[in-house]
């Protein structure tokens, strides 16, 4: 793979001017996170985003290399903010083009960079933040009554800070450390042992998105329009959906 | 059954004689701690064990190798023994226990809703071998009856003993 090269600024620059920085650009991705704005500003606004993250998590990593854990810290609720909004703007853009599935991907992405992003800093422009995810999700979406939840056991697997064996590292599933979530990685699936439909799942991306009516013919969950597709209910309701989703957040 | 709230409390005895453990710790049992296959614990079983081994004498009854992982948002705690001498030892044990797992809970899903609790513990009679298994199903504020119903268990297996 090819490293990203992001050009760092020439002068020397302190960590409240970086702050700063950091709140200019998030209000000025705020004002494009609306159905109504353009999708090209939009996508100039997600290039931006991925630009701008190449910046913070240098300025996370220098922190590191200084063993400054507070302000690695600081970079990282930066990181998942930046994210939360680079995923909110694409829910708008998938919206428009009708990819439903896709847009509801991002909504929950921005959703749980916010929840990650409040571990570090509780302040009001993450909860509007947060407040605004709630609203576009109940407006925008249908609402799903039950979610897949599937149960399997699976390997330890690897400490996604240390890289050792989880099983004998001293970090924790879901603290951050040095400007990174804690989580166990490189995990091997054994053996599946069930799938459930449930009401609080711990991944909402794993949803229903077709079902059948009662003459058997398939339904679109996000627009409730036929696909075409004849099934037999004679063996119960046919429903189809994300059974697993393999979490592909920016943490590290 | 004991049912109050938002939170449900089910009690049962139960029979495992290949049980042999006579630690004085709290022993983090793997699900099928009653079958002779191998061990699966369940996944919040590492973290929590590092989290707490600084705050309670804790141990697994044998090294986690394979980790039984639930895709809900409801929190599936690991399954623990606790032995009646464990308890004589230290009066103070189960309540460190329920205080030190709703701290573990309110750390990990900070940023998120408080999530449902569904933790296990299998309370052993360490003369007579007896265990006790008791389920909870609730809320944080609910592990205060947790406690309770431990206690009446550990007190009326030792009177019976």
């Amino acid at each position: 793979m090819q490293a990203k090269v992001v050009q760092m600024p020439d002068k020397k620059i302190s960590f409240e001017e970086v702050q700063e920085e950091f709140c200019e650009f998030i209000d000025s991705c705020g004002k494009f996170s609306f159905y109504t704005r353009s999708t090209g500003i939009q996508r100039q606004k997600i290039a931006a985003c991925d630009k701008y993250l190449g910046v913070i998590k240098q300025y996370k990593q220098q922190a590191a290399e200084r063993e400054n854990e507070h302000v690695a810290n600081q970079f990282f609720h930066m990181q998942c903010m930046i994210n939360a909004l680079r995923s909110s703007l694409l829910m708008w853009v998938q919206l428009k083009e009708n990819d439903f599935e896709g847009s509801w991907t991002h909504l929950i992405d921005a959703q749980e960079y916010t929840s990650i992003a409040l571990r570090i800093n509780d302040y009001d422009g993450v909860r509007n933040l947060e407040a605004r995810l709630n609203s576009a999700e109940e407006s925008l979406f249908p609402g799903w009554k039950i979610y897949n939840s599937p149960g399997f056991v699976e390997t330890v697997g690897k400490c996604s800070i240390c890289h050792d064996s989880f099983l004998v590292c001293d970090h924790v599933e879901n603290e951050i450390h040095m400007g990174r979530l804690c989580q166990r990685i490189d995990r091997e699936i054994v053996r599946v042992d069930h799938f459930a439909l449930v009401e609080n799942p711990r991944d909402r991306r794993c949803i229903i998105t077709k079902t059948s009516d009662d003459d058997g013919n398939e339904i679109d969950y996000f627009t409730w329009e036929k696909t075409g597709k004849k099934l037999d209910n004679d063996e119960g309701r046919h429903i189809e959906g994300r059974m697993f989703c393999i979490p592909k957040l920016d943490v590290l | 059954m004991n049912q109050r709230g938002n939170m449900e409390i089910t009690i049962k005895e139960i029979d495992a004689p290949k049980l042999n453990s006579a630690s004085q710790n709290i022993v983090i049992l793997p699900n099928n701690y009653q079958s002779a296959e191998k061990h699966e614990y369940h996944s919040t079983t590492i973290s929590f064990y590092k989290d707490t081994k600084s705050k309670l004498d804790i141990e697994y009854l044998t090294e986690p190798e394979l980790l039984i992982e639930q895709r809900s948002g409801d929190w599936f705690g690991p399954l623990l023994l606790i032995s009646s001498s464990a308890i004589s030892q230290n009066p103070e044990l189960i309540s460190i226990t329920c205080s030190v797992v709703a701290n573990y809970v309110t750390e990990f899903f900070k940023g998120k809703d408080k999530p449902i609790i569904r933790l296990k513990v299998v309370h052993k009679e360490t003369k007579t071998s007896k265990l006790t298994e008791i389920s909870y199903e609730g809320d944080l504020e609910g592990l205060k009856n947790l406690e309770e119903s431990i206690h009446k268990i550990a007190s009326k297996s030792s009177s019976d003993a």
